[in-house]
């Protein structure tokens, strides 16, 4: 270490109990006399800065702040002790609850229900999100084209119950084994 | 921790005023000292000594041990400091109260020993705000850098270089004197 660098440790090295440093430094002091010189100083500073050692309260000033400290803790009371502990119990139980409502209510209706997990083409709809209702209430908008492709608006028609199950054979042809089976268990029909 | 410290913050975490009561006794010069060096002023350092034992009772469900009591409310006391001065505008040099408003310990102090304590708080109210926390944290509450560097929240190396430059600040402002 150069004398740069021993003299910035010695200014880390300073308090007011006196000059921290390493047994490396001291023996540098020793043989350098202008970090000796330097450290020296310091001794004015501590020495200077004695005084500043030396600030108390009085008893007044103690009263004062006791009382006044009292006086805000009485205005606002803080719950502590068993509340602190059963708050480490119920956070975490509130956040468990929260997280299980979410998934019940954020999911679909019918996730519950085992479905096939294909989708139509149609990027609104999929077969786990479609039930009798929906069909209704889209052909009843008029919006029957946007029903999934394999259910056309003949197929929702016959579907809701508006065809006689003979006349729809044939429109059924594009229609999958597993689609049959998912409109038959979640319509509630009979094909 | 002393056993006895530990055992008071361990009921004053449960809701025991007395204990609190105890703590407060046992460390307001401490935060007094500290804060009084920070702004200059007996009157503001009182009521942040009042303020940063408010927040202690407050947040006291938060101390973790990870350090010491004392340690801990200085840091609050630093943070309390720091927020007044930087809504003040105070990072000028501070006005210092009067030498008779600064008392001492000694029951015979003079004026001359109250006008030496103003004059040295003035030279310290000099030093950045940053950098006056520093020195006041090492300097007089002899804290190791590591602790400094948690309380203001800097690396340790920061923290010993701004050291190094206000005792180098306040070396030639004394020589200047």
């Amino acid at each position: 270490m150069n004398c740069s660098e021993i003299q910035k440790q010695i200014d880390e090295g300073v308090t007011i109990a006196g000059l921290e440093i390493s047994p490396e430094i001291q023996t540098h002091l020793e043989s350098c006399p202008g970090c000796h010189a330097y450290a020296g100083q310091l001794e004015v500073l501590a020495t200077t800065l004695e005084p500043l050692s030396q600030i108390m309260l009085t008893g007044e000033e103690v009263t004062l702040i006791e009382a006044g400290l009292n006086r805000r803790i009485d205005e606002a009371p803080v719950v502590r002790g068993f509340s602190f502990r059963l708050r480490l119990v119920t956070v975490p139980l509130a956040v468990a609850a929260a997280v299980i409502l979410l998934f019940m209510f954020w999911s679909p209706a019918n996730h519950w229900i085992e479905t096939p997990t294909f989708t139509s083409i149609d990027d609104e709809w999929s077969l786990d999100a479609i039930s009798s209702e929906d069909v209704m209430t889209t052909l009843s908008n008029g919006n029957g084209d946007l029903l999934p492709s394999f259910i056309d608006t003949k197929t929702a028609a016959y579907l809701t119950g508006q065809m006689e199950p003979g006349q729809a054979d044939d429109i059924l042809d594009g229609v999958s084994d597993a689609e049959m089976e998912w409109l038959e268990k979640n319509l509630s029909l009979e094909i | 921790m002393m056993p006895d410290e530990q055992e008071l913050v361990d009921k004053a975490q449960e809701g025991d005023r007395e204990a609190f009561t105890a703590l407060v006794r046992q460390y307001q010069n401490k935060v007094f000292t500290f804060v009084l060096r920070m702004t200059g002023n007996r009157e503001i350092a009182l009521d942040l000594t009042q303020d940063t034992f408010l927040a202690a009772w407050q947040n006291v469900d938060g101390f973790r041990r990870e350090a010491k009591f004392s340690t801990w409310l200085i840091q609050i006391a630093a943070n309390k400091a720091k927020n007044l001065l930087k809504r003040s505008k105070w990072e000028q040099p501070l006005s210092v109260a009067t030498p008779e408003g600064i008392s001492s310990s000694r029951p015979d102090a003079e004026f001359e020993w109250n006008q030496k304590q103003a004059r040295l708080l003035g030279l310290i109210g000099d030093l950045p705000v940053g950098q006056r926390a520093i020195f006041n944290l090492r300097y007089f509450d002899e804290l190791k850098f590591g602790e400094i560097a948690r309380i203001q929240n800097i690396s340790v190396s920061a923290a010993k270089t701004q050291f190094a430059e206000a005792v180098k600040k306040l070396r030639k402002w004394l020589g200047e004197i």
